[in-house]
């Protein structure tokens, strides 16, 4: 791959997973800027990658290394106590319009006060296919648990979030 | 099939998961039960509202972090491949033989110090700056006058690019002109992490550690942050405590005495990030006090003050790091910063979880220092 190949390669990776990859980052640290110091640190790592090596494996190397990540941080920090409300509030970001902003903020917020009520691999797999659209098998590559194991663990916790959740909330 | 196994199916072809033979069977079921059909009809909606809830929030890096990314790359095409991650832990393992004789010799340098300063008169001396006008790379000056210096709020360019085509790429020593250390500051998304204060919108953090190189100075670590909805006009002022500041400088910046009325304040860019440190040596803990006005209106002043007990984060540390790094590469080290305080420095702040970039700048200096002449 030439210099240039290579350097656009970065740039389109970035592109296309940056948002995503923040997103994941977050559920665990439960800061923005954490979650992008952890996220900036995944694409560093994919600079001393052969891009021809990942192939199509691009996006779960990713959300592997970031996942990785995280993890060292919180070994790092401790910080493994699920978030409060007001903590869910405080890191929403502020890049879209005030007004649709705030509505999202609340949408999220609620939601993931539900979430944190979730056993940890059951939230994770939850986040994983719904925030980030993974299938199974990408799910087994991030987390290495079995796609049987996933199914399960999604389908019971959805059948708890639908218990716990008003209507309002889930629409 | 048992009726958990019907329900957990149900979820997996909800979500597209089942291959297509299983898919059928799962339809044919659905279509024969109006129980089993309730149940996937609240499923997929569930499913759907999830998505929607989660999946809308995008959130993008910030650009200085997207800049870090792009000089890594950049390095990394140039050169094949950057180092491997598992080399900056015996990168590190180098730092250990000079840390003891490092110490020593900080050490020796503080004792030097603290016997050969003079008795303070208790006047406020005036700035003495020891940098070279720094050229090029878009940085905006300070004004000083007497002892107050109006902090520049703006810091953007490659010169840490520059640095490390030097260093990696020629095999060279950076020219001082290629060396400008705010630009190297700003180019971490580096926080500090002491006392903070709200000036209408826009947000200052302060944190204070004793300079590494200089035992009897302080090293001030300013971060100033723009407001969150929209651009201000923003001016901040160092102004050092009457008659206990003996010297002080901002890092990186050459001194250029101006009216401040002259210059009037910057427009400070929503969510913009501005890193500073000024060096100050003081009889006390007092170390003076930034001062400001956003929009022409006039903020609280806050307060420089030294907390001995305080244990330095460890984005000071790396800032100072950073610094000294700076002034040895420009040769402004006084006679105070030399390779070995500098390693002894690098593996203070090495660490097991450090992220990529600050490990590709200890390996920087590293280089830097085994390069043939200085």
């Amino acid at each position: 791959m030439k210099p240039s190949e290579f350097e656009e390669f970065i740039e389109r990776a970035v592109e296309e997973h940056e948002s995503a990859l923040i997103g994941y980052a977050k559920t665990f640290v439960y800061d923005l800027d954490r979650a992008r110091d952890v996220v900036q640190d995944t694409f560093i790592r994919l600079c001393k990658q052969d891009p021809d090596k990942l192939g199509e494996h691009l996006r779960s190397w990713l959300f592997t290394v970031c996942r990785n990540r995280c993890l060292d941080v919180l070994r790092k920090d401790r910080r493994i106590e699920p978030i409060n409300e007001d903590r869910w509030d405080k890191i929403s970001g502020n890049e879209t319009p005030p007004d649709q902003q705030v509505e999202d903020d609340e949408r999220i917020a609620d939601v993931m006060r539900f979430m944190d009520r979730l056993p940890k691999n059951q939230r994770e797999v939850i986040l994983l296919k719904f925030q980030q659209g993974m299938s199974y098998g990408e799910i087994q590559n991030v987390t290495g648990l079995t796609q049987g194991n996933i199914g399960f663990l999604i389908h019971t916790g959805l059948k708890r979030l639908r218990e716990w959740m008003p209507m309002a909330t889930r629409d | 099939m048992k009726p958990h196994q019907k329900d957990t199916k149900l979820t997996d072809y909800a979500l597209g998961e089942l291959p297509p033979e299983e898919s059928v069977a799962v339809e044919r079921a659905i279509a024969a039960d109006p129980a089993l059909r309730a149940a996937f009809v609240e499923t997929e909606e569930m499913c759907k509202g999830l998505i929607d809830a989660l999946g809308g929030k995008k959130e993008r890096l910030q650009p200085r972090q997207r800049d870090a990314i792009r000089r890594v790359a950049h390095q990394a095409a140039r050169q094949g491949k950057v180092e491997n991650l598992s080399s900056h832990r015996q990168a590190r393992q180098r730092w250990i033989a000079p840390l003891a004789a490092a110490a020593v010799i900080i050490g020796g340098i503080f004792l030097l110090t603290f016997f050969q300063k003079p008795a303070g008169t208790g006047a406020t001396k005036p700035v003495t700056a020891n940098n070279d006008p720094v050229k090029g790379g878009g940085l905006e000056g300070p004004s000083e006058q007497g002892n107050v210096i109006r902090l520049p709020l703006k810091a953007s360019g490659k010169s840490l690019s520059q640095i490390m085509d030097a260093v990696r790429g020629e095999k060279r020593m950076p020219t001082k002109g290629e060396v400008r250390i705010p630009e190297m500051l700003n180019a971490f998304p580096l926080k500090a992490n002491g006392s903070v204060a709200l000036w209408h919108g826009c947000k200052l953090g302060v944190e204070i550690l004793p300079s590494p190189w200089k035992p009897s100075a302080s090293l001030v670590f300013v971060e100033i942050q723009g407001a969150k909805d929209g651009a201000r006009g923003l001016s901040v002022e160092y102004h050092a405590e009457e008659g206990v500041v003996i010297d002080h400088r901002l890092i990186g910046y050459a001194s250029r005495k101006s009216d401040s009325k002259l210059n009037p304040p910057s427009e400070v860019e929503a969510n913009s990030r501005m890193l500073l440190v000024i060096e100050v040596e003081s009889r006390d803990l007092r170390l003076g006090s930034l001062h400001g006005s956003v929009g022409g209106r006039e903020a609280s002043p806050l307060p420089l003050v030294r907390e001995p007990e305080r244990e330095p984060s460890d984005d000071a540390r790396f800032a100072a790091l950073v610094c000294a790094f700076g002034l040895w590469l420009r040769g402004e080290g006084g006679g105070m910063i030399d390779e070995e305080v500098m390693l002894a420095l690098a593996r203070e702040v090495a660490s097991g979880s450090m992220v990529a970039d600050r490990y590709d700048f200890l390996n920087l200096i590293d280089e830097a220092t085994k390069l043939p002449e200085k």
